[in-house]
């Protein structure tokens, strides 16, 4: 895995970005708050290495706290859907019968609904913020993991081996943690990543549509939809440089992905 | 009808350009049926494969192959799709992998008259007769049905009726029956020989089954390594083989009348054509090598009523003949 | 047997559609506060509540509400918007065309781009790099970051197109509607050029391709007979993804370009607090994804007939 330069290249922007905005206080030159509209939209400068936005704060300084919350969210999306997911498909692939039916029609009624609706819908019930949209995203990404890990989890469930296990007396939770649950972390772990993107994307766009984290808090979809008024005025860098940031971690997330994928599949 | 000139071919193989066919000159007269015969990556599949031009492209072919007289390589795409669409016609091994499995049958069957530009309904009448033919009943049900709906031994039935369709001189077969179970194999292949003597037609019959060659051809070429080791009459081959290998295929054959104790299994695995050194193919694993065997290789000579390619073969008879039990010749 | 298989999907169709629409109508008594409050938009006077409650029957248990909501959308009557003080019909009347017309218009992109990119690039080795590495960029785009590309590149230096509204008419709308559209569309041809690279690369090497090729069929006709037909069919599947990720979409671009549809009055019924049109219109959106979805689903099922007697 090291000696593939994809893999390296994309895995080191993601540990750079993590790093990045878990030090932002340290690393950004300025409070991400901190302008006057005397000094709004100015282009690259030695004083703002990116520019001004509308309201003369730091563009760098944004982006750099703004990665703080574009990264928990689709993380926490990610974790909450992997856990439950997880959870259920191994239960379904080890019960089956009912448990696996309902679970299984459960969730093709989640799957009917786009993540963006769904998180619109709970921004009706909840009011905006980041919460409500997390809670809905992860419940709609969760049958989407469900899925692949509960047909996993039944090729491993049929294995000789599991069967052995059984008949030596093995307790049925204890099979499943010590010896289902290793053998589908693989394909967990690629899924996982691969989502990690559309996660960051959906949670960006329902800040873009103002339901999501509210100004004046950095974010980077919130920066793009803010910054739009001024492209207009001929100043697109608040726009076109968050919009950037997102693109690339998507980017990284999705190489990262293919690339375990790959070598996944090359050891099978 | 068909002769092959010194052919060689060459194909990437893991990155590398190799050689997997090596000078092999063969001839197929019209009407005649010719066996090419040998184990897995012998190249006869190549060889048979090469004759239309049916290569990736990235593989390289020297030498010539020619039908009746006109070199086939030297065609350009015009000529060549010609040549395929009214004088040679090939019959694959495996039909469910061979025939488009969302078009029906009926379709399949028509597409190489329809190109040549029949209409619709000519080609239908002539293919409907040819389902017949080949034994196919209710051909009418048969042309609408799709290729999951029948069985791996009416589909080999619809590839030889798709090859006969065109009415082609030169039938080119590679192992047809090799994918089907052991009693839907006879009645196809018998189905094949009789429209085929029927018909007249010339044919290159890939198969690494000899007794079956033997069955069905004139004439039997043996191939090992990407290298043409024997060429003779079927008859003769099977009452004495010429070359040690052919001689081993014969004998490691279980018999169903005769009773031994043990099956005689030939030393070694088959090599690849790349795999071989200098000198004969077969040295490494032939009873009868000698040193010289080893270090030149053998041209392959006229020997009676067929070719060979052996340096020791009039000796390897002649010990042979003397009282003591042999391995060649033992059915 | 395709009439069978019609009618067993159609079913399981409406189930789900059934079932997606009693989450919508229960999102009402899930959500913190009571119905007739949240109905009201979060800011009425005791008397519109109770003048609300006695309206929408809310003393009555939540089955026979459902019920009456069900029957009344699937009549035309999608409810009332308190806040506006006017059926959510009305409301909508004029925004669903420019919706309908924006995801039509994307669609039709994806499917004539992303397919034509697709086989230009499976056919053709050198194109074949360039689009590949397009595409990788395109699939990583966000719709509502191409919109501001797009936006920064017409409004502000070509200004080729016009970039806010929807416009009237047929040719108003097409000129319009082509940003927001392309914007909309461009990650998803992306992914769909990309598949039918795929689809049709593995397909050239298929073996009933060089049967084909093997009886003098034209070059021609073996493509598109036997491999872009064959490979049509792994890429219709996938397809009905592409229609989840347009409607979700076309809610973010309508807003990015000031159009007047069904997204953007979605987002602005979910910040003005006016449920019930949040209601109608999830529902409506939903069930186009749900029904347009199963449209695709049997369209595979027509195109690959080995399916058929696999899955009755």
């Amino acid at each position: 895995m090291l000696r593939d330069p994809i893999a390296v290249a994309s895995g080191l922007f993601i540990l750079a970005i993590v790093v990045v905005a878990a030090f932002a206080p340290f690393l950004a030159p300025y409070p991400p708050d901190a302008g006057s509209i005397l000094t709004g939209n100015e282009g690259v400068s030695a004083a703002h290495w990116l520019g001004t936005d509308s309201f003369g704060r730091d563009l760098l300084s944004r982006l750099i706290y703004g990665a703080r919350l574009s990264l928990l969210g689709p993380a926490l999306i990610i974790a909450i859907s992997t856990v439950v997911g997880t959870t259920l498909a191994i239960a379904a692939a080890w019960f089956g019968g009912w448990f696996d039916q309902v679970v299984s029609r459960i969730a093709d009624i989640l799957f009917a609904f786009p993540g963006l609706i769904f998180a619109m819908i709970a921004v009706a019930m909840f009011g905006t913020g980041l919460v409500a949209p997390v809670i809905a995203l992860s419940i709609s990404y969760t049958p989407y993991l469900m899925r692949v890990v509960r047909s996993a989890a039944i090729r491993q469930r049929a294995l000789p081996y599991v069967s052995a296990c059984y008949v030596e007396g093995l307790p049925g939770w204890r099979i499943c943690l010590r010896h289902l649950l290793p053998n589908v972390a693989a394909i967990l772990l690629v899924q996982a990543t691969l989502s990690f993107g559309y996660a960051l994307v959906d949670l960006a766009a329902v800040s873009y549509l103002g339901l999501g984290v509210q100004p004046p808090t950095a974010e980077w979809g919130l920066m793009v939809s803010e910054g739009q008024s001024a492209i207009l005025a001929g100043h697109p860098q608040e726009s076109l440089a968050a919009g950037m940031m997102i693109i690339l971690t998507v980017v990284a997330f999705n190489l990262f992905g293919e690339r375990l994928a790959a070598r996944q599949a090359v050891e099978d | 009808m068909l002769e092959l000139d010194a052919l060689a071919v060459d194909l990437i193989v893991q990155g590398r350009r190799r050689r997997v066919i090596h000078e092999v000159s063969l001839a197929v007269a019209v009407g005649e049926a010719v066996g090419l015969v040998g184990e897995s990556g012998a190249g006869k599949s190549i060889t048979c494969r090469a004759v239309i031009r049916l290569l990736p492209p990235s593989a390289t072919i020297h030498g010539d192959i020619r039908i009746q007289g006109r070199s086939v390589l030297a065609m350009d795409p015009a000529e060549l799709r010609a040549l395929r669409l009214r004088d040679v016609a090939m019959i694959f091994q495996d039909p469910r992998a061979h025939i488009n499995p969302v078009r029906t049958i009926g379709n399949f069957l028509v597409e190489a008259l329809t190109e040549r530009g029949q209409t619709r309904a000519a080609a239908e009448q002539v293919v409907t007769g040819l389902l017949a033919a080949v034994g196919i009943t209710d051909a009418a049900r048969r042309m609408r049905q799709y290729p999951h709906e029948l069985s791996g031994g009416l589909l080999q039935r619809v590839m030889i009726a798709a090859a006969l369709a065109i009415e082609p001189k030169l039938l080119l077969a590679d192992e047809p029956t090799t994918a089907l179970d052991v009693t839907t194999q006879s009645d196809v292949m018998l189905n094949l020989d009789a429209q085929r003597r029927e018909r007249g037609l010339a044919m290159l019959f890939v198969t690494h089954d000899l007794e079956l060659a033997a069955a069905v051809c004139d004439r039997i070429a043996v191939m090992y390594a990407g290298y043409l080791v024997e060429d003779s009459p079927a008859a003769t081959l099977h009452a004495r083989a010429l070359h040690p290998y052919t001689a081993a295929l014969l004998a490691s054959r279980p018999s169903a009348s005769a009773r031994s104790k043990r099956l005689t299994a030939i030393p070694g695995r088959p090599l690849s054509a790349f795999e071989v050194g200098a000198g004969c193919v077969f040295a490494s694993r032939c009873a009868f090598a000698q040193d010289r065997c080893q270090a030149e290789r053998p041209a392959l000579r006229q020997v009676g009523a067929g070719r060979v390619a052996c340096h020791r073969v009039e000796e390897i008879h002649a010990e042979v003949s003397a009282p003591t039990s042999g391995t060649a010749g033992h059915d | 047997m395709t009439l069978r298989l019609l009618a067993s999907r159609l079913a399981a169709l409406a189930v789900t559609l059934l079932a997606a629409s009693i989450v919508i109508y229960g999102a009402l008594y899930l959500a913190p506060g009571d119905p007739a409050t949240l109905l009201a938009g979060g800011h009425a006077t005791p008397a519109v509540l109770a003048a609300i409650a006695r309206q929408e029957h809310l003393n009555q248990p939540f089955f026979v509400r459902y019920w009456d909501w069900l029957t009344g959308v699937l009549h035309g009557n999608l409810g009332e918007s308190f806040l506006y003080r006017e059926q959510v019909t009305s409301l909508i009347a004029g925004r669903v065309l420019n919706t309908v017309f924006l995801v039509a218009y994307a669609s039709v992109v994806i499917i004539v781009g992303g397919v034509a990119l697709g086989l230009v690039a499976a056919l053709r080795r050198r194109a074949g790099v360039a689009i590949t590495v397009g595409t990788s960029i395109g699939m990583a785009m966000p719709s509502f970051v191409a919109a501001i590309i797009l936006i920064t590149i017409f409004a502000v230096n070509l200004k080729w197109l016009p970039v806010f509204g929807a416009g009237t008419g047929f040719t108003g709308r097409l000129s319009h509607l082509t940003l927001p559209a392309i914007a909309l569309a461009l990650s998803w041809l992306a992914f769909t050029a990309q598949l039918t690279r795929a689809a049709v690369r593995e397909e050239l090497g298929r073996e009933h391709v060089q049967t084909a090729h093997s009886r003098g069929i034209r070059e021609r006709r073996v493509v598109w007979r036997h491999v872009v037909r064959n490979a049509m069919i792994p890429i219709s599947t996938v397809s009905g993804l592409t229609v989840a990720g347009l409607i979700a979409g076309d809610v973010v671009i309508e807003q990015a370009f000031s159009i007047n549809g069904l997204g953007s009055f979605l987002v602005q019924s979910v910040l003005d607090k006016d449920f019930a049109s949040v209601q109608a219109v999830a529902l409506i959106l939903v069930a186009a994804f749900v029904i347009v979805n199963g449209i695709v689903d049997f369209w595979s099922l027509l195109l690959d007939p080995r399916l058929r007697a696999r899955t009755v």
